[in-house]
Order: structure tokens, then sequence, then C-alpha cells
């Protein structure tokens, strides 16, 4: 029963993950966005992290809405033309950074298969995390700061480009 | 959790959703017309059925029976879902709400709570979080200014409230020491002289930022922008009719249960009443009390809340926007560090 729901939440994961990215409507993209984040949190709860799965809902929930509402303050979502097509170099940069990631991913598989063994075990209280949060992954956790700080300027220079011209005016 | 476990959470769920459905949310309906009638000196319905108790299931099939709204080029899948996407968090609150304390058949011990999660308060404000996309959705699949202006502004006031709506339940957890909901009603039960120790008395501040914070977040009048009809016609509403219009409905006043019985639960001590609901296990009579002290305490605070819609006008966007920023965060800042700080100093 229990493998049977996984697979179940897994499958659903991996769905609203293609979602995300496969969209053309940038508002499809982020609701996908939202399922993964609710499914990653089941996933979570699954595995009796209950606390991890609360925290990963409220942070995704919050992160989707903010971002919907930026899609359509930015973009005529009602044109069809969500975005220019890429360059080509831009297009061949994307390639080589999902394959260089692509390949991370299948060496650590590899060379470090998942398991439940003592050091992977958390046990998923505020505590816990606070600790790994904070001391482990500290570095990514800034840096991932800092990207969204860059999103939110360069949000603001995309919302500023075109300013609205009111008739009469 | 052991089959019989699995078994004995769907039949909960399933008087739940029975009850929810089949007597609360009509007659809640009922109860928020009769109001708005009373207050305004008219007699409100009072045709079908004796004193118009058949009113709601009149209304409801009505409604049933209406013909859709399609608005030219909107959104089919988007327009179709956002009523169900409005309503599914609403009623995944009322999973974590314990109704009473529980009862034994069997030797198996049975919570009267669908499920009684050791990060209920989390997971409540989490599922609150989601109430913003239904109004969003609704509002842009429409492919209409003023479902979509309804739609923004619905989703804004949700954000700025959602802050002091969490710090607002700070200090209960302080109090209580724990974020499982059953063990926020325990902490709550022990008696200070004559006097039920009740967070009511000891977060007064707490409690109204909380009910306001909650009146904004379910886009509730006076709070509500998104569907405020002299505003934006409607709002992300206006496209809605028939049974996706009555999902809608059934919402608002499923969230407005929930924060009635969240109320009842934070700030006052739950299904407790001193001297006859007590803690501990009883006879099958003591537990039905409690479940009946714990909907009474809720149906009062239900009254309240309903009755603020017809008491008080409507603000304008400005206005919630500042009472969100200059009232509501502060003041739940303030509820929150005093709270740390008298805490601390007891200590």
């Amino acid at each position: 029963m229990e493998l049977v729901l996984f697979f179940l939440i897994a499958v659903l994961t991996a769905a609203a993950a293609v979602g995300a990215i496969a969209f053309r409507n940038p508002l499809y993209c982020a609701f996908s966005l939202l399922t993964l984040g609710a499914c990653s949190a089941l996933l979570f709860v699954h595995l009796q992290a209950p606390f991890l799965g609360v925290a990963q809902m409220l942070v995704s929930t919050g992160v989707v809405l903010v971002l919907l509402l930026s899609a359509i303050s930015v973009m005529n979502l009602r044109t069809g033309k969500y975005a220019e097509p890429l360059r080509r170099g831009t297009r061949s940069a994307a390639l080589l950074l999902g394959l260089v990631l692509l390949a991370h991913l299948a060496w650590r598989l590899v060379f470090y298969p998942v398991g439940i063994g003592a050091e992977q075990k958390i046990t998923g209280s505020a505590v816990a995390l606070g600790q790994i949060v904070f001391t482990r992954f500290a570095l990514p956790l800034e840096i991932t700061a800092l990207v969204l700080l860059a999103a939110v300027v360069a949000l603001l220079v995309l919302a500023g480009q075109e300013p609205v011209q009111v008739e009469g005016e | 959790m052991d089959s019989v476990g699995l078994l004995i959470a769907c039949a909960k769920s399933a008087v739940l959703l029975g009850l929810v459905f089949g007597v609360a949310l009509p007659y809640v309906y009922l109860l928020d017309r009769r109001l708005g009638a009373f207050t305004q000196g008219r007699l409100g319905p009072n045709r079908v059925g004796p004193v118009g108790l058949g009113q709601p299931w009149a209304d409801m099939l009505k409604l049933l029976f209406k013909g859709d709204m399609n608005p030219q080029g909107r959104d089919r899948f988007l327009h179709a879902l956002a009523p169900l996407v409005a309503l599914l968090p609403a009623l995944m609150i009322l999973a974590a709400i314990p109704f009473g304390e529980g009862i034994v058949v069997g030797g198996r011990h049975i919570g009267l709570q669908i499920v009684d999660l050791d990060v209920g308060v989390l997971y409540i404000l989490s599922m609150v979080a989601l109430a913003g996309y239904g109004a969003l959705l609704a509002g842009w699949s429409a492919n209409d200014k003023y479902a979509l202006l309804g739609g923004l502004r619905a989703v804004g006031q949700r954000l700025g409230c959602g802050l002091a709506l969490g710090l607002a339940v700070v200090g209960v957890l302080a109090l209580s020491g724990s974020a499982r909901l059953s063990e926020v009603i325990l902490a709550q039960t022990s008696m200070v002289g004559p006097l039920p120790c009740w967070n009511v008395w000891r977060q007064p501040l707490g409690l109204l930022v909380f009910v306001v914070a909650w009146l904004v977040q379910i886009d509730r009048p006076p709070f509500g922008l998104g569907a405020a009809g002299s505003a934006v016609a409607g709002g992300f509403l206006t496209h809605y009719g028939g049974a996706r219009r009555l999902l809608f409905q059934w919402t608002e006043y499923v969230y407005l249960l929930a924060g009635s019985a969240l109320v009842v639960t934070f700030y006052g001590g739950g299904w407790h009443l001193p001297y006859l609901a007590t803690v501990g296990p009883g006879s099958l009579w003591q537990e039905l009390l409690k479940v009946a002290v714990f909907g009474l305490k809720t149906a009062c605070v239900l009254v309240a809340a309903l009755w603020v819609r017809w008491i008080l006008p409507r603000l304008h966007s400005g206005q919630v926007g500042r009472l969100n920023k200059r009232i509501l965060l502060p003041a739940a800042l303030l509820n929150a560090l005093g709270t740390a700080w008298i805490m601390a100093l007891v200590r």
C-alpha cells in the first residue's frame, strides 16, 4: 500500500516537474510548479517528516503565488506569444548546462546510491532542519537568496520597461 | 497507520463532509441572510418550509439547475478548475480541527478529528496560504478585465495579511508549547481560581489580530476586495453562475466555519468547559457534551463573524492595505514579542 502510494506521488511529481518547463503558457507552468511543491510536501509526509512537508507547502504556495502575480503583471498572456525565441547561443548554453547537471546526477546516483543509512536519516523536526540549513547547507542557502534577489531586480526592470500609456494623457 | 486506522479515518471524513454539506453550510447561509435581514429591519427568507428552513435547499437547487456562464475567450480548463481550487484547501483545514477529546471503542482511542498532526498549526497556515489561488485563477481565466482586477485585489489583500495571521498564532504556540491542535486545547484546560486558563484572557490582542486577519484572508466583507460589487463589478465572480458559483459560495462559508472553530481551538479552550466538560476519557455522553460545547462556542463566534459584514461599511483597497501594514502586522509583532518577553520574565 505504502509503496503504491509512493509511486503514485512520485509519478505525479515527475509529471508536474515536466509540466513546469514544458507548458507554453506561464500560468500553467506556475500551476505545475505549485503541484510539484504539493507533491514534494506529500513525499516528505510519506517519509515521516511532516514538518518538512508543511514547511515545503508553506514556502511553495507563497512563492508560486508571487510568481503567478509577476507573470500576469509582466506578460501579455492573451497574445499567445509568451517569450521571444531563444538565440542559438543561449540554446546551446542551456543544453550544455542541462547535460552537465544530468551527468552530475548520474554520477551521484552511481557512486553514492540513495539509501536509508544512519547518515541520511532526518527526523524532520524544526531543530534538525535548522541545524542542517544553517551549518551544512548555509552556503547553498545564501546563494539561493542571492539568485532570488537578482530575480526580483530583474522583474522590476522587466516590469518597468514599457510604462502603461493611458488614453488622454 | 494500520488498515483499521485508515478505515476509521475514512469514516470520520465521510461523517464530517456529510455534516458540513448537509447541515452546516445550508444553515450558515440561512443564518447569514437572516442576520442581514434583522440588521436592516427586513424579514428575510421565511417562506420555504417552517420559518424559512427550506430556503437554503431551494436556493441550492436553483443554482444547480441554472445555466453556467461561458465567457468568450476564457481558458476552459482553468475556468472550470478555479472553484475546486478554492474549495479544497478550505475543506482540508477542517481535517485538523479537534471537535472533541475522543472516545474509546473496543480498547481503541478514536480522536474526534480526522488527523492529529504534530504540526497542525503550520498545516492550517499552509492551507490558508492556498486560499488566493482560486480567486486568481477565476479572475485570470475569465478573459475579462474586471474579473482579473478582482482576482488580483483578492490575492493582494491575502498576501498582505498572511504574515499577520501567522504571527498572531505565535503567542498561542509559545503558551501551549506545541503545534498539535489537541495539545493547544489541553494547555488551556487548567484553572486559575474560578476562571479557566483559556487563551482569550492571555492573548486578547492575538485574538483580535487573528479574527481580523482571517476575515481579510477569506475575502469576507467588509474586507472583501475581490468581489466588491461597486468597485470591480463582481470581481472574479463576475463570470460564474450556477453550480460553480455555488462552490465559491460554499468556500466562503467553509472558511468562516473553519475560522470560527480555529478561534475556539486557539483562544476559547476548544471543547473545555469548567466543571462540565473536563479533561480525561469519560462516558459517551460526556464526550458528546464536549462536542456540543465545541459546537456551541463555534456557533457564537460564527454569529459574530457573520454579523461583522452587516454592521460595517466595506473598506476600499487602500484602507485594507493600510490596515494590514500599519495595524495588523505591528500588532501581531507586538503580541508575539510581548508574549515572549513575559514568558521569559516569568521563568
